[in-house]
């Protein structure tokens, strides 16, 4: 069925992208033949063009109801035959987004057929420019069935506008290249054919440099990074788009400044190889549009976990060491003073110095690039398919305490029982796990590290189990590195996520993306918690003033039995929650630096998925408390809004 | 965990959550998902230990937010319950996926 639907999809774009660019050029030479040009060119297309387009929207409408078919298929689950039944077809043409772009699109082609019927064309500017802007519409409006009309929030627009500038840009060059070819293979005199060429290069030009920032544009929204441009389907299949665009683009370049000049000399054979290449350039542009057809398909990079296709990668932990940063300084220098040449040399048409400068760029670029190199492994840019959450941090810790504890030692610090036998000392974990990708984490984990007593561990262990280990080094790491030396919060670490109820009413959970308040998160024990709860509970009404949902966890089930039977308008805020909560949370109370610190009372702040602030103990004074955290409050709610963290998902 | 089938909606988060227990047998399940979902082909049920589907059979987006899925079911007993969703995104590309979670009293 995929394959149905990707050349059913890259036919389509085709057929679509040929009666654009044909119409671009049409428009482009009947323009600039009134001051300067021949009428033989304009003439020659305006002829061909009934044609053109009787095939081009025959071949789109085809491929039309082939893609119908396929997307009727894959959207309901059931075999083809079964789809291309009337009641499936009508939901997917009435029922969704991609059903009513198409019959907009259906409709736009029998416009364009007729508007380009034989006996009503030749009728001057008019009929052609009307032509060209349906055309433009029905080729962008394809944009509307791809990943950009799926985006989310306000980068949806910026991403359908990038989407449809690439798709008009990408139409009128590629479009316009199989008549090029023509009037290149008919035109007589060679004057009108260099005329035109020309013509057609400064169209090209323009719609080039769109196409390249506009595509620009999307790999941002739809690949997001290096690692998963190399280390993903869909950035592999964009790597060979943008190889056969260089190779387009240097055939175009040849084109105009070495073929154009022999052509406008007089050079017959000039013509013949100025159409080759426009064949070949033909050629290149259906493999791109082919690849098109499968990149709508397959998912974007920026939500598939990476893997690492290299055995290195580059990274600027090693610059944080002297023996590598001069020389790194080094190599800065004579990159700056190589461009530097280079440049000066280009200018001045010294061509040794240019070269010299040329050579010093590389060199200082490789010699760069070897200083950076550090190991990588396939998961290196792996993002964790488990989420940040308290469930998973403690399904972590019990895995950690049975596997680990033995040489990282409990507190993950590199002491355990068996780590003075150890030729290597054990890494100190709660260090490490701040300075490394989670995905590395999860490789040494899974895989052990060669010549050192670090062993393997999949298997024993699962994927999910190892990820939740991960996700338990990354909370005591944070935890660690978040306190200041006067156990004040000095970094903001991501607030695990988990699930609570309140009585009587359905599941929550901590981090939904539509909650705009902030939380106070309240960590008790009984019976030194009972005072501030009851306190709390009295002064719900100005918490909710202040726009601060209070809720109250607890690690005993007795205590938070007692507390709801003790704490009049306790409903509000004590959560019905697993244990884990209040154990997880706990390490984020510690007082010092020294991690797992169990203490019996503590208050969190939590705004956009991040702790924000946190107060240890029972309050002496709980005015005073309540002031500071609605102080508190305020200052964090004058920030714009930011998305929550990023790692508490990874698809 | 629901691992990405092929496509481009993710569950986001779901109440009751993925894998946990409540206490209160909740009226609707409510899923979230990364991305804007078309009602016409996006469906959700919820099975019983024993298999047997226990939902309403009314799945559907709300009306505020497209990419929240509900779909309702009577009080629920005590017991494990297995949610299987299918979903299509406007950007024509199906996911599925399922998990569980429990009531208790
Ligand atoms: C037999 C002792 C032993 C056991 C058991 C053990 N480790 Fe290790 N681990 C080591 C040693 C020794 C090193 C240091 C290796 C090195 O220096 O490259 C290490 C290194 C690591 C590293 C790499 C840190 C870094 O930055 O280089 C990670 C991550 C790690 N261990 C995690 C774990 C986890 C998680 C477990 C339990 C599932 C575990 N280890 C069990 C001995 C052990």
């Amino acid at each position: 069925m995929n394959a149905l639907l990707a050349s059913a999809r890259a036919v389509h774009f085709a057929a679509a992208m040929w009666l654009f660019g044909e119409l671009v050029l049409a428009c482009a030479l009947s323009a600039w033949r009134g001051r300067d040009g021949p009428t033989g060119p304009v003439a020659a297309l305006h002829r061909r063009l009934p044609p053109v387009a009787r095939s081009s929207i025959a071949i789109g409408v085809a491929s039309a109801f082939a893609w119908l078919a396929a997307a009727a298929a894959t959207m309901s689950g059931v075999p083809l035959p079964q789809a291309i039944e009337p009641e499936t077809l009508g939901t997917v043409l009435v029922g969704t987004l991609f059903g009513k772009v198409w019959i907009a699109r259906l409709g736009l082609a029998l416009v364009l057929l007729i508007a380009l019927w034989p006996r009503n064309t030749g009728r001057g500017g008019w009929r052609l420019a009307f032509s060209t802007i349906v055309a433009g519409v029905y080729l962008a409006a394809l944009a509307w069935t791809g990943h950009a009309a799926a985006a989310e929030g306000p980068w949806r627009d910026a991403q359908l506008v990038s989407d449809v500038m690439h798709l008009i840009t990408a139409g009128a060059w590629l479009g316009a290249l199989p008549p090029l070819a023509y009037l290149l293979g008919t035109t007589q005199p060679i004057e009108h054919a260099t005329w035109a060429t020309r013509r057609f290069s400064t169209v090209a030009i323009a719609c080039v440099s769109a196409l390249i920032l506009s595509g620009l544009g999307n790999s941002w929204f739809l690949v997001g990074s290096v690692p998963a441009l190399f280390g993903t389907t869909y950035g592999a299949l964009l790597l060979a788009k943008l190889a056969l665009l260089a190779v387009m683009i240097s055939l175009a370049a040849l084109n105009r400044l070495v073929l154009t000049p022999r052509l406008a000399a007089g050079d017959r054979h000039a013509v013949r190889a100025l159409r080759r290449n426009t064949l070949l350039e033909i050629a290149a542009g259906l493999l791109v549009v082919t690849i098109v057809g499968v990149l709508g398909i397959t998912i974007p990079a920026a939500h598939q976990s990476v893997l690492w296709p290299f055995a290195h990668t580059l990274s600027w932990t090693p610059a944080q060491e002297s023996a590598t940063r001069w020389p790194l300084a080094a190599a800065a220098l004579v990159a700056a003073a190589s461009v530097t040449a280079l440049v000066a040399g280009a200018r001045r048409r010294a061509w040794r110095s240019a070269t010299a400068g040329l050579a010093g760029v590389l060199a200082s670029a490789m010699a760069g690039t070897w200083l950076l190199a550090v190991p990588a492994y396939p998961t290196t840019y792996a993002s964790s398919p488990v989420r940040y959450t308290t469930t998973a941090i403690v399904d972590g810790e019990r895995l950690f305490a049975t596997h680990c504890v033995a040489c990282h030692g409990s507190d993950g610090t590199g002491g355990g029982r068996a780590a003075a036998e150890l030729s290597t000392r054990p890494a100190n974990l709660v260090e490490h796990a701040g300075q490394h990708r989670p995905g590395e984490l999860y490789w040494w984990i899974a895989h052990g590290r060669a010549g050192t007593p670090m062993p393997a561990f999949s298997p024993p262990l699962g994927s999910d189990e190892i990820w939740s280990i991960v996700q338990f080094l990354q909370s005591l790491s944070d935890a660690a590195s978040a306190v200041g030396p006067n156990g004040e919060l000095v970094a903001e670490p991501n607030a695990p996520d988990f699930s609570f109820e309140l009585a009587g009413r359905g599941q929550q959970t901590l981090l939904p993306r539509d909650e705009s308040r902030d939380t106070l998160l309240v960590v008790y024990s009984l019976p030194d918690s009972l005072s501030r709860l009851r306190s709390l509970a009295s002064q719900r009404r100005a918490f909710d003033d202040e726009r601060i949902r209070v809720l109250a966890v607890t690690s005993s089930a007795a205590d938070a039995e007692a507390a709801s039977a003790q704490t009049a308008g306790g409903e509000s805020m004590l959560a019905i929650a697993a244990p884990d909560v209040a154990k997880v949370y706990a390490i984020f109370a510690a007082r010092d630096g020294a991690v797992g610190a169990n203490l019996r009372h503590s208050e969190f702040l939590i705004r956009d998925g991040r702790l924000r602030a946190r107060w240890l103990g029972v309050p002496a004074a709980d005015a005073e408390r309540n002031q500071d955290i609605w102080e508190m409050a305020e200052n964090v709610d004058r920030e714009p809004p930011r998305p929550p963290p990023s790692h508490q998902h990874a698809h | 965990m629901a691992l990405p089938a092929g496509a481009h909606a993710f569950l986001d988060h779901a109440t009751p959550a993925v894998g946990s227990t409540v206490h209160a047998s909740p009226a609707q399940m409510k899923l979230w998902f990364t991305q804007e979902l078309e009602p016409a082909f996006s469906t959700v049920q919820v099975s019983d230990a024993s298999g047997k589907r226990v939902d309403q059979g009314d799945p559907q987006l709300d009306h505020g937010d497209a990419t929240l899925l509900t779909v309702s079911v009577p009080p629920l007993a005590p017991g494990r319950y297995r949610v299987r969703w299918r979903v299509l995104s406007v950007d024509t590309h199906v996911t599925e996926g399922d998990y569980s979670f429990d009531v208790t009293r």
